[in-house]
C-alpha cells in the first residue's frame, strides 16, 4: 500500500457553489498545459449569431446580476443551444443566448457569463490557483446532474437525488442512507460542518431533522483541527449569506455563489487549507477535496458526458413536469464541469487527473476507504459504479514544499 | 515555495440586505417546511414565518430553527445514555421471570412500552459517537 495511504485517516470535503472550471481554472492552462482549460481562441454565439469571444474579464462581484439561471432546463439550453432533437449532441455555447433570455431586455452584461478570471491579472484567484497547480487538479469533474444545487449536493451525501432535478424538498428513500449514517452504523464517525446556525445547513429536511448528532458549525471543525479530533470523515458547507455574528461582526458569504464576493470564498478556503497544513497531526493523515457543486449558468468549454448504461439506476426518473423540457430525464448525463482539486502532501505536485469524476464519487470513496464491505444493493449504481480517488495519493514520501497562505 | 498572498476583502462587499439568490429561497422554504413540521411548542417558540424580503426576519427563523435541533443534540446523550444497559439486563431479568411466572406479564410489557421506541433508537447512536 502506498505511504499516504496507509496514512490516510481523515478525509474533508469542501463544496462550494456554482462556479464552472473554465470561469476558474481555464486561464492555467497557458502556463500549466496539464490543465484542460482555454486555448484563448474560444467564442459562443449571442442570440444574433455573432461569436463573443471568451476573455479573462471576470470580476470578483458585481458583474453576474441577475444570478444567471442554473435550472434543469436552462441548462440544457447552455450545454445543447436550444437543440431538443434526438440526435443533438452538447455544444456547449448557449450560455450567452439563455442568459439573454433571462435579462430583458437583452444587455450587454449578458456576455459576463463567458468571463473567466485570470492567472496573472488583478483579477486572479492565488487560492485556488495555487492549490490547482500544486496538487491534483481534475481535468473531469463534472456536475452530477445538468441542474441546480441541491439536486447536485444530493449525490455527495446520498450517491444520488432520486428522481430530483430541482431545489424542492424531497425524502430519501429508506433502502438508502447517507455517507454519515452509514459511517455511524459501520462504527466511524462524521460530521456535517455548517458555518453557523443562521447561515445553517441545506441539509436540514433529511439530515439536520433526524440526525442533529451528525452535524456541527464551523467553528467546530476549526475546534476539531485543533484538538486533534477531527471525525473520519468532514464534509464543509461554507457560509451563504452576509450576516453578521452574535458579536455584531459582519460575516460575508464564503460560498462564492453569484454575486457573492469571490475573495471571501478564497479566504475561506485558505483558513481550511492552513489550518490542516500547519498542524502536524493532521497534514499527513488528511485528504482535502475541493469541489463545487454545479457551473453556476458560467461557461465550460467540455461537453457534458452521458453514462454508460451500467452507471445509470433504473427506477429514477424526473418526468417532464420537473425538468421542464418536455423530457423525461434518465439521469444518464452529468451536469457542466466544476473545478475541483485534490489536496495532500502525498499527492504528487502539479498534476491533473483525467478520469471523469461527478459528486457520487464522493460517498464512493469515502465508502471504499472507511467502510470496504458495505453492501452494494444499500446505495445506489450511481454511486456503487463511480470513479474513487484514493489512488492519487501516490508519493513515496511526503512533499515539505506545499504552499502556505497569508 | 513562498506564501502565497490572498486578496484583501474589501468591507464593502458585505451586504446583508442583498436580496435572496436562489438558493437561499430554496434554503428558506426547506425551513418552513421543517418548521411546519415541528412539535407544538417548539413551533409556537419560533419567529413567525418571513417573508421573502425580510432579511432579517429568514436569518432569525433560521437560526431559531437550527437552534431547535442543536437542543436536541444536546438532550440526546442524556436521554439514551442510562437505558442502553439497563434494557440488556432489566428486560433480560424480566423475560427470565416472565419465563417462570406468567401472571408477572404484565409490568413487564407495561415498563417497556414506557420506553418511546426513538428513545431506544437513539440510544443504540449515542454511545457510538
Amino acid at each position: 500500500m502506498p505511504p499516504g495511504l496507509d496514512a490516510l485517516r481523515h478525509i474533508v470535503v469542501l463544496m462550494l457553489e456554482n462556479r464552472s472550471f473554465d470561469h476558474m481554472l481555464g486561464c492555467l492552462k497557458t502556463k500549466h498545459p496539464q490543465v484542460d482549460g482555454l486555448n484563448g481562441t474560444e467564442a459562443i454565439p449571442d442570440s444574433t449569431g455573432a461569436m463573443v469571444p471568451i476573455q479573462q474579464l471576470a470580476e470578483f462581484r458585481g458583474q453576474l446580476l441577475p444570478d444567471p439561471h442554473h435550472d434543469f432546463a436552462s441548462v440544457d439550453y447552455q450545454i445543447f443551444n436550444g437543440d431538443t432533437s434526438p440526435t443533438r449532441t452538447p455544444t456547449m455555447d448557449g450560455f450567452i443566448r439563455i442568459y439573454q433570455k433571462q435579462q430583458q431586455p437583452d444587455v450587454p452584461s449578458s456576455h459576463h457569463v463567458a468571463f473567466t478570471f485570470s492567472e496573472d491579472g488583478a483579477n486572479n484567484l492565488p487560492v485556488l490557483q495555487t492549490l490547482a497547480t500544486e496538487f491534483a487538479v481534475f481535468n473531469r469533474w463534472f456536475a452530477s446532474i445538468p441542474g441546480p444545487t441541491l439536486c447536485n449536493r444530493a449525490f455527495a451525501h446520498y450517491g444520488s437525488s432520486f428522481n430530483n432535478v430541482g431545489m424542492n424538498v424531497f425524502y430519501i428513500p429508506s433502502r438508502f442512507k447517507s455517507i454519515y449514517e452509514r459511517l455511524t452504523a459501520a462504527g466511524r464517525t462524521s460530521k456535517l460542518f455548517y458555518y453557523d446556525a443562521t447561515s445553517s445547513s441545506l441539509e436540514v429536511v433529511n439530515l439536520l431533522q433526524n440526525e442533529q448528532v451528525m452535524f456541527g458549525t464551523f467553528q467546530n471543525f476549526l475546534d476539531a483541527c485543533d484538538a486533534n479530533q477531527l471525525p473520519d470523515y468532514s464534509f464543509i458547507e461554507p457560509n451563504y449569506k452576509d450576516h453578521a455574528d452574535s458579536n455584531g461582526a459582519m460575516l460575508l458569504a464564503t460560498d462564492q455563489h453569484p454575486d457573492n464576493d469571490v475573495r471571501a470564498g478564497e479566504d475561506f478556503i485558505a483558513t481550511i487549507y492552513n489550518r490542516i497544513r500547519n498542524n502536524a497531526n493532521l497534514w499527513p493523515n488528511t485528504l482535502l477535496l475541493i469541489v463545487y457543486d454545479e457551473h453556476g449558468g458560467l461557461y465550460d468549454h467540455v461537453p457534458t458526458p452521458t453514462l454508460d448504461k451500467s452507471r445509470v439506476d433504473p427506477e429514477f426518473v424526473a418526468q417532464p413536469d420537473a425538468t421542464q423540457t418536455g423530457q423525461p430525464f434518465y439521469f444518464d448525463r452529468l451536469g457542466v464541469r466544476v473545478p475541483a482539486m485534490l489536496i495532500s502532501p502525498w499527492v504528487q505536485g502539479g498534476s491533473a487527473i483525467p478520469d471523469e469524476f461527478e459528486h457520487a464519487s464522493i460517498p464512493a470513496t469515502v465508502t471504499e476507504r472507511f467502510i470496504p464491505n458495505f453492501d452494494n444493493r444499500q446505495r445506489s449504481i450511481r454511486e456503487a459504479t463511480a470513479n474513487t480517488f484514493l489512488q492519487y495519493l501516490t508519493l513515496d514520501t511526503m512533499r515539505t514544499d506545499c504552499p502556505d497562505f497569508d | 515555495m513562498a506564501t502565497v498572498h490572498k486578496h484583501p476583502v474589501p468591507t464593502d462587499s458585505y451586504d446583508p440586505k442583498r436580496p435572496l439568490n436562489d438558493l437561499l429561497v430554496a434554503q428558506l422554504a426547506h425551513f418552513k417546511h421543517i418548521a411546519r413540521g415541528l412539535a407544538t411548542d417548539d413551533r409556537n417558540a419560533l419567529p413567525a414565518e418571513p417573508s421573502i424580503d425580510n432579511r432579517e426576519g429568514i436569518d432569525r427563523f433560521i437560526a431559531a430553527i437550527t437552534g431547535v435541533h442543536v437542543s436536541r443534540k444536546r438532550a440526546t446523550p442524556q436521554l439514551v445514555a442510562k437505558p442502553v444497559r439497563r434494557t440488556q439486563t432489566v428486560g433480560l431479568s424480566l423475560a427470565a421471570v416472565a419465563e417462570e411466572t406468567p401472571t408477572k406479564n404484565k409490568p413487564a410489557k407495561s415498563n417497556s412500552r414506557a420506553k418511546p421506541k426513538s428513545k431506544v433508537k437513539t440510544d443504540t447512536r449515542g454511545p457510538k459517537r
